[in-house]
């Protein structure tokens, strides 16, 4: 078993969204946090199989060269591909969803007060086969429940739910190779206290960017929690958040925003 | 000589107004599929269907009544025949009229639209298309079913799919013996484990009623309306993996057998192995 050399150099084993060019017989193995990856590429076709690892089993591994040896996963899927040097590209891309996001413990914002909260969320990985420009498949790294964010059961949407331990400070933010981390600047214009019981993440809006360490992270969301309303104003930074020191781009949006405003099926955001 | 040529005269006509019925039905193709591309990205499927219908047979009677005039008929007489026809057509056909007055306020008052699902007594299944006699509807076994249009309005239905999430209602008997709070803990922490399970609304579990072999639980959860039929079955699997595990009994129906007196037991007789074999020797 030997390590891929992915086609650019990057030295840091957490920076898996690269291009792999395989040898003959040799198949791509990779472990991102629940997801176990394996893709063979065969005569004019490539193999992509998965599998789920419960939820306590979650782990890293960086991507790795297999010769002779498929792990024999349980969802194998079949893709044609005429013309091809075996390359392929795995890219990370945030939920296709919005992400409904709680405080593991109650959190109060007191009145004319404002904190940023760092709250991860998961990722998806798409696989690019040769020239292709569409994902020939996405997958997500960690299994999320539904829930629904809406007033009530006939309006809202359908979202993911997570828990956070919402860190307020930068400096206790841990970042991990299957989760990028979100600012969420919130503010308290009212004059009484604001209590933060859910947040709901507009990740199909949001883009991916990843600093100089390899750490992924989003563009910042910012919330005014206005006086005397329940609902509050959001706006979406359109550039990479100010810790990310010498952020790259890595994934636009899944949906564009108009005006950085969001949607009409986003305006219960907090509650 | 004279007759030959008004044959032909007539065979003209004949023949110029199939020509013209046979190019409106072309043109009214024609229009509809160019009308199709346009129309695919601004309407639903259900005014699409409609719309081309209509486009479909207003073209054609446009066609049939020039071909008519071709033929020399007069508009006006024919008008006259169809208002008595109409009259004898009317008493034949009150099923059909009044199918055809229910699709019109069924198709104003909108409860459903080509996709949805819906339950009519005891038959369910996907709307194929909603006309002005019936809606057509195919079953989740594919059978293709006709309802017609009084029916639906007279009749109670469900639209199971018109709200995008739906609450999935589990009866659970468990054993009296068992801890309630316990058992609630182990539900919602197997509902907590699915992820198609919502988290948002809540889980709820209600002690529903004191059964006869069992303390009988509703245990409703929220999911996706297309996760319906998954959830229930995935999380009754879970439900009865996590009660096997830890212990928690499910019950089969039992029957306690009352002797007829306040105080005494029922009289039981226990008799060894070879007391009954003498008896059956003896006999």
């Amino acid at each position: 078993m030997k390590k891929t050399s992915p086609t650019n150099t990057i030295t840091n084993e957490f920076h898996w969204w690269n291009n792999y060019t395989l040898g003959q017989n040799h198949s791509l193995f990779f472990v991102l946090g629940e997801l176990e990856l394996s893709i063979l590429p065969l005569d004019k076709e490539a193999q992509i199989s998965y599998q789920y690892l419960l939820k306590e089993e979650e782990r890293y591994q960086a991507p790795q060269l297999l010769a002779s040896q498929h792990p024999e996963l349980k969802h194998t899927e079949r893709f044609v591909i005429n013309k091809w040097d075996n390359e392929i590209r795995l890219a990370p891309i945030l939920a296709d969803r919005p992400v409904v996001v709680r405080p593991k413990n109650n959190l109060y914002l007191l009145p004319n007060q404002s904190t940023t909260l760092y709250v991860s969320t998961a990722l998806w990985l798409s696989i690019y086969l040769g020239n292709v420009k569409e994902p020939v498949k996405e997958l997500r790294s960690i299994s999320l429940s539904d829930t629904w964010m809406g007033a009530t059961t006939r309006e809202g949407e359908i979202c993911y739910a997570a828990r956070t331990s919402g860190k307020i400070s930068r400096e206790q933010v841990i970042h991990s190779p299957f989760r990028a981390v979100t600012p969420v600047k919130l503010k308290n214009s009212g004059k009484d206290i604001f209590a933060v019981e859910r947040i709901a993440l507009p990740t199909p809006h949001l883009s991916l960017y990843e600093d100089e360490d390899s750490n992924l992270w989003t563009n910042a969301v910012a919330i005014d929690r206005i006086e005397l309303k329940d609902v509050a104003s959001i706006k979406l930074e359109s550039k990479p958040p100010e810790h990310a020191k010498n952020a790259k781009l890595v994934s636009k949006p899944r949906e564009q925003v108009a005006d950085n405003k969001l949607s009409k099926t986003l305006k219960h955001l907090l509650s | 000589m004279e007759e030959a040529s008004m044959a032909s005269i007539s065979l003209f006509l004949w023949l110029k107004a199939a020509i013209l019925v046979v190019a409106g039905t072309v043109i009214a193709r024609v229009v509809v599929k160019m009308l199709n591309g346009i129309l695919t990205t601004h309407l639903t499927t259900h005014a699409l269907q409609l719309s081309r219908r209509v486009i479909f047979y207003g073209i054609l009677t446009i066609f049939i009544i020039s071909a008519l005039r071709e033929l020399g008929f007069e508009l006006t007489l024919l008008l006259g025949a169809a208002g008595i026809l109409s009259v004898a057509i009317g008493f034949a056909s009150q099923t059909s009229a009044s199918n055809l007055i229910s699709g019109l306020f069924l198709l104003g008052e909108k409860p459903f639209s080509v996709g949805d699902i819906i339950q009519v007594d005891a038959v369910k299944g996907e709307v194929l298309s909603i006309d002005f006699l019936s809606v057509k509807l195919r079953t989740f076994d594919n059978l293709f079913v006709r309802i017609p249009n009084e029916t639906l309005i007279k009749t109670t239905f469900t639209n199971i799919s018109r709200f995008p999430i739906r609450r999935l209602d589990l009866a659970i008997g468990v054993a009296y013996k068992e801890n309630i709070a316990r058992v609630r803990e182990l539900l919602i922490r197997a509902a907590d484990e699915n992820p198609i399970c919502m988290e948002e609304p809540a889980p709820v579990c209600i002690v529903d009623q004191f059964g006869a072999s069992s303390v009988d639980i509703k245990f409703s959860v929220w999911v996706r309306q297309d996760q319906f039929r998954n959830l229930k079955d995935s999380l009754m699997e879970d439900i009865k993996e996590l009660f096997d595990k830890e212990g928690v009994e499910i019950p089969f129906p039992h029957i306690s057998v009352y002797a007829g007196s306040e105080t005494g037991p029922f009289p039981i007789k226990m008799k060894t192995d070879t007391e009954q074999d003498d008896k059956d020797h003896k006999e």
